[in-house]
């Protein structure tokens, strides 16, 4: 929706916005699950929504038990650590594998499983100007190793200074290939000359660490944040993907990164 | 003898008496047809009275009347037109035509109101309104650009679905449970540039009728309301036509006989050239920009008992962006019309029509192209009947069959293809009989039996709880898949309390087999449409009203109420976390369930003088109730306008000089807003508890607008200034919630809107 209002506003060349108060009603908070498991070991932590106008991140909380475990039989409890993440090193992924992680809160019980996807890699990173409407917009074109014969879906999350930058899923439906493209538009060319403090989440600046992280998701994993990424623009929330009703969700992946520094000259014209 | 002649005069002269008598018993009819002089465009409603009896004259000018000898005074009457009075002496079956003259335009800025008056007061069905074309062009409208469909979201019980677009919505239906029709071909979003601008050029139009209460039983298709449009059949005396200048579009049209008064044509044409403005900036030049429609329309008159019309209809719109995205979309309709009078008492319309709506969006992202296409197509016949049994019933009948051949979405992405196509075969067959019991009494009974079955030759499913296909089978190309069998009743009453004061009940059912499911609050272009299959069925809508209308103050006045009460059944929506792109099969992303709405409208009109208007108030609700939404608990629907004001006033200085204003005011729009946050992997992630909780700001702006007309002995001039949205009120267009590290929650609400104040004007020549 708010792609077609910038759509009707270019056509009609005209709009306007301010912010406006609404009187949010708070509700009872609801517990926040993020489980993954990855070819680097196993981590899990577990939050809670907060009133709409509190602006205090929640840290992770101690509950009953964290469980994950294997189709092939391994099981491990997870301890709950002083950063407040629960934490494996021991449990590693291993592709074609599904995995299941059960939470104990409250006496109730939460689960969601996961199989973990083959492994890619990021064969290359570039960088160049596109114009789109009169504006140059900055992309940035990962090439990544994708499996042949069969659909398979990414996550690609892009980090600025350690600091989630943007994010995407993608589902790769073409088969016949051996690589997938990710055309990813980072910031405008005139806001990066405006440089209005406004702007600076959306602009990368020279010499800034940028992490491009590739991560191979399973089905579920991907339909989850296919629609978390609508939950903004559709004013819904994404689907559950445990068996209760708790928000966030669980995925075994394999992942791939890239890191490089942030400089102009390496733009390609 | 003499006792003999005595008793033969007296036998002759009784005989002569008796024949005389017999004679003076028998009834002979009088028909004939009433038309627009100066374009021969029939008069619906007219009144015409011969005597002690009168008749109104249906949709195509004709009346009846069954008078007794004798020499009488014919009138016929027309509000807005001069009086055409005879003398005749009846003693046979007779043919009477009559040409009516318009008068003087100041007088016509009355009649528009005046007709629709005593239509609502005689119609047996609540909730019709016939829009008058002439009315309606001079309440003001966005960008100048008269507009039918802008000017109709003026009336109570419709509201526009959101600023400045032509989407309505009527008694908390929404836009896509509409069905609109141009001579008889359905054409679907009925909007150039999203919406901003009606599909329907307003030199076109003869007449519009909206049907947002009881739908007659010839209608099909719609379970919220019918909007039909006709269009021009042209003059078959003289030549006119027109040419308009606005700052956005231009336009002209033209119309007179090949063969004087045997063969006659309409043809008018519009294109906007916003891109032209767009090639003089440099960030917007290498954009293109543009709609453009075509009406045309023949007329030919066989013979008194025969006239056959062709139309089409043309609209395209074109949006490209450098050479990285084109989108374009529209209809393209036709439409072929026999009209056929067997005798006195039935007469008929065979209709063949084709409508086709189409879109295709193409973009190129790096070396990649990806296109998406879809199209919409209706090809049917359509044979309607009207039958005077006698002259207490008007019985309408007929039967209608279209093949519908629905693309829901195709995408060809790299090297990849989709594609879901379905083809249906809808039918349907219906009586009505209007009855006028007595001179107060009117009763109006129908039913319409609808046939719908999906075709095969392509992928039907079966899916389980979270919408994964378990199996499929593709039936033989052609062969009925799945049929579904509706019933339509229609019942409605109409009891004239006096002269000037009727109540009205309706009853009625009616049924849809086209499904628009939309990401968004509006309609939009590029929305997917569902077939009814073995998974969708088809929707279904039961509506009551009762009505109380009444004329007062010498019949300058009047004052109506309407109460109304709707039940919908199997209405869909996308899936939490589900869009238009999520799956090709789009059953897969859809959940069933049902709405309901129902409300109160009020309007009071000055009907004659040189102030006329109308203030209108709507006290409704709309609510829908889907297993998997809000927790399976009913909800506001997203087109829910809870109080919905318009105060409409049109002022007539003189001849030259006519001015109008227009406020609306509605409840804003349902909104779901956040009712916490929270995280996940870094990303902040709002919840939604409760779906259309919330309301987004008030809407209203205020619409003003002046003409000038010059008349001169060969040619006319107008000018047409506007200003839309006077108080430069910036209404809601789009609500975005937004994370903000900088504010010290952390969190802001953005309004967004599209207009302030827009100034208009315009040039029209007519020749």
């Amino acid at each position: 929706m708010k792609y077609l209002y910038y759509i009707v506003a270019l056509c009609l060349l005209c709009s306007c916005e301010e912010e406006i108060q609404l009187d949010y009603r708070p509700i009872e908070p609801i517990y926040v699950i993020e489980g993954h498991v990855s070819n680097d070991g196993s981590e899990v932590v577990i939050t809670g929504t907060r009133d709409i106008e509190d602006p205090v991140l929640k840290t992770g909380i101690e509950v009953q038990s964290v469980v994950l475990s294997s189709d092939n039989g391994i099981k491990e409890t997870l301890t709950y650590g002083e950063d407040g993440i629960y934490r494996s090193l021991s449990f590693v992924g291993i592709p074609d594998e599904t995995y299941t992680l059960t939470v104990v809160i409250d006496g109730e019980s939460y689960t969601s499983s996961s199989t973990m996807p083959g492994f890619t890699e990021i064969v290359s990173t570039s960088m160049r100007w596109e114009e789109m409407m009169g504006n140059d917009m900055l992309h940035l074109i990962v090439d990544v190793s994708d499996k042949a014969d069969d659909i398979n879906y990414y996550y690609y999350r892009i980090l600025r200074n350690g600091k989630l930058f943007k994010w995407n899923v993608v589902r790769d439906l073409d088969s016949s290939n051996n690589t997938i493209q990710f055309d990813i538009s980072c910031m405008s060319r005139d806001k990066a000359e405006k440089n209005d403090p406004d702007d600076y989440d959306s602009i990368l600046f020279e010499g800034d660490d940028i992490t491009v992280e590739v991560r191979a998701i399973d089905i579920k994993a991907y339909d989850y944040l296919f629609s978390a990424k609508l939950s903004g623009q559709n004013h819904s929330n994404p689907v559950y993907d445990f068996n209760g009703e708790v928000l966030g969700y669980f995925s075994a992946y394999t992942s791939t990164s890239k890191s490089f520094v942030f400089h102009y000259s390496d733009i390609e014209d | 003898m003499t006792k003999l002649k005595t008793t033969i005069v007296i036998l002759i002269t009784a005989v002569a008496l008796c024949s005389n008598a017999a004679l003076a018993q028998h009834t002979f009819v009088i028909k004939g047809k009433v038309t627009e002089a100066d374009t021969t465009e029939p008069l619906i409603g007219a009144s015409v009275r011969c005597g002690t009896t009168g008749a109104a004259t249906d949709v195509d000018g004709n009346y009846e009347l069954s008078v007794k000898v004798g020499c009488y005074d014919i009138e016929c009457s027309y509000i807005g037109f001069e009086n055409d009075r005879r003398r005749i002496t009846v003693s046979c079956d007779t043919v009477i035509n009559f040409e009516l003259k318009s008068v003087t335009s100041e007088l016509s800025e009355v009649v528009v109101l005046s007709r629709s008056m005593m239509d609502r007061l005689k119609n047996t069905q609540p909730g019709m309104e016939r829009i008058d074309i002439d009315e309606m062009s001079k309440t003001p409208v966005l960008f100048g650009e008269r507009d039918i469909l802008k000017s109709l979201q003026l009336l109570p019980g419709v509201s526009a679905e959101g600023d400045g677009t032509g989407g309505f919505q009527v008694r908390g239906g929404t836009a896509s449970q509409n069905l609109v029709l141009l001579d008889d071909a359905p054409v679907i979003n009925s909007g150039h540039l999203f919406g901003f601008f009606s599909t329907f050029n307003d030199p076109a139009l003869s007449s519009a009728t909206l049907y947002k209460g009881q739908i007659p039983a010839r209608y099909g298709g719609a379970t919220s309301s019918v909007f039909d449009v006709n269009t021009k059949a042209g003059n078959a005396e003289k030549y006119k036509g027109s040419f308009t200048v606005g700052l956005l579009s231009a336009k002209f049209d033209i119309e007179g006989p090949i063969i004087k008064d045997k063969l006659s044509f309409f043809a008018s044409a519009r294109r906007s050239y916003m891109d032209m403005f767009l090639k003089f900036t440099d960030q917007f030049k290498d954009n293109s920009l543009y709609f453009y429609d075509i009406n045309a329309k023949v007329n030919y008159n066989v013979g008194y008992n025969d006239k056959i019309a062709v139309s089409l209809f043309v609209g395209r719109d074109n949006l490209g962006m450098s050479d990285m995205m084109n989108m374009q979309w529209g209809n393209i309709t036709t439409t072929a019309k026999w009209y056929h009078t067997f005798n006195d008492r039935l007469a008929s319309v065979a209709t063949l029509y084709h409508g086709n709506f189409i879109n295709d969006m193409g973009m190129q992202i790096t070396s990649e192209d990806d296109n998406m296409y879809g199209h919409l197509r209706q090809t049917g016949i359509k044979y309607s009947f009207s039958w005077n049994p006698h002259e207490n019933h008007n019985v309408d009948f007929g039967l209608q069959s279209a093949l519908i051949d629905l693309k829901s979405a195709e995408w060809t992405m790299g090297t990849t293809h989709q594609k879901e196509q379905r083809r249906g075969w809808e039918s349907g067959v219906w009586i009505n009989d209007d009855w006028a019991i007595n001179e107060r009494v009117h009763v109006m009974g129908g039913i319409r039996l609808g046939i719908m079955s999906t075709l095969g030759g392509s992928p039907y499913y079966r899916l389980d709880e979270s919408g994964n296909i378990i199996d499929c089978y593709t039936p033989r190309n052609g062969k009925p898949y799945k049929t579904y069998l509706s019933i339509e009743p229609r019942l409605s009453l109409n009891y004239r309390i006096t002269d000037l004061q009727s109540i009205k009940m309706a009853y009625s059912r009616s049924s849809q087999n086209i499904h628009a499911i939309r990401s968004t609050g509006s309609s939009m272009p590029f929305d997917r449409y569902a077939m009814t299959s073995n998974i969708i069925k088809p929707q279904t809508a039961d509506q009551i009203s009762a009505g109380y209308v009444a004329l007062f103050g010498n019949t300058r006045w009047e004052i109506s109420g309407e109460v109304f009460y709707k039940d919908i059944h199997n209405i869909y929506d996308y899936k939490d976390g589900k869009s238009f792109n999520s799956e090709i099969e789009i059953e897969r992303l859809l959940l069933g369930g049902k709405g309901r709405a129902y409300g109160f409208e009020f309007t009071l009109r000055k009907n004659a003088g040189k102030l006329t208007g109308w203030i209108g108030y709507t006290l409704s609700w709309a609510q829908n109730k889907i297993g998997g939404i809000n927790n399976g608990k009913w909800y506001t629907a997203g087109n829910d306008r809870r109080h919905d004001i318009s105060v409409v006033g049109i002022y007539q200085f003189n001849k030259k000089w006519n001015m109008s204003a227009a406020w609306v005011f509605n409840t804003g729009q349902a909104l779901t807003a956040p009712s916490a946050k929270y995280e996940v992997d870094g990303i902040h992630m709002f919840h939604y508890a409760e779906r259309n909780g919330y309301r987004a700001p008030a809407y209203h702006r205020l619409d003003l607008s002046a003409t000038y007309t010059h008349e001169g002995p060969k040619l006319t001039y107008e000018w047409s200034f506007g200003i839309y949205n006077a108080y430069s009120r910036y209404n809601p267009f789009l609500i975005v919630f937004e994370t903000d590290e900088n504010a010290p929650t952390g969190f802001k609400t953005m309004k967004h809107s599209l207009f302030g104040l827009v100034p208009s004007v315009s040039y029209t020549l007519k020749f």
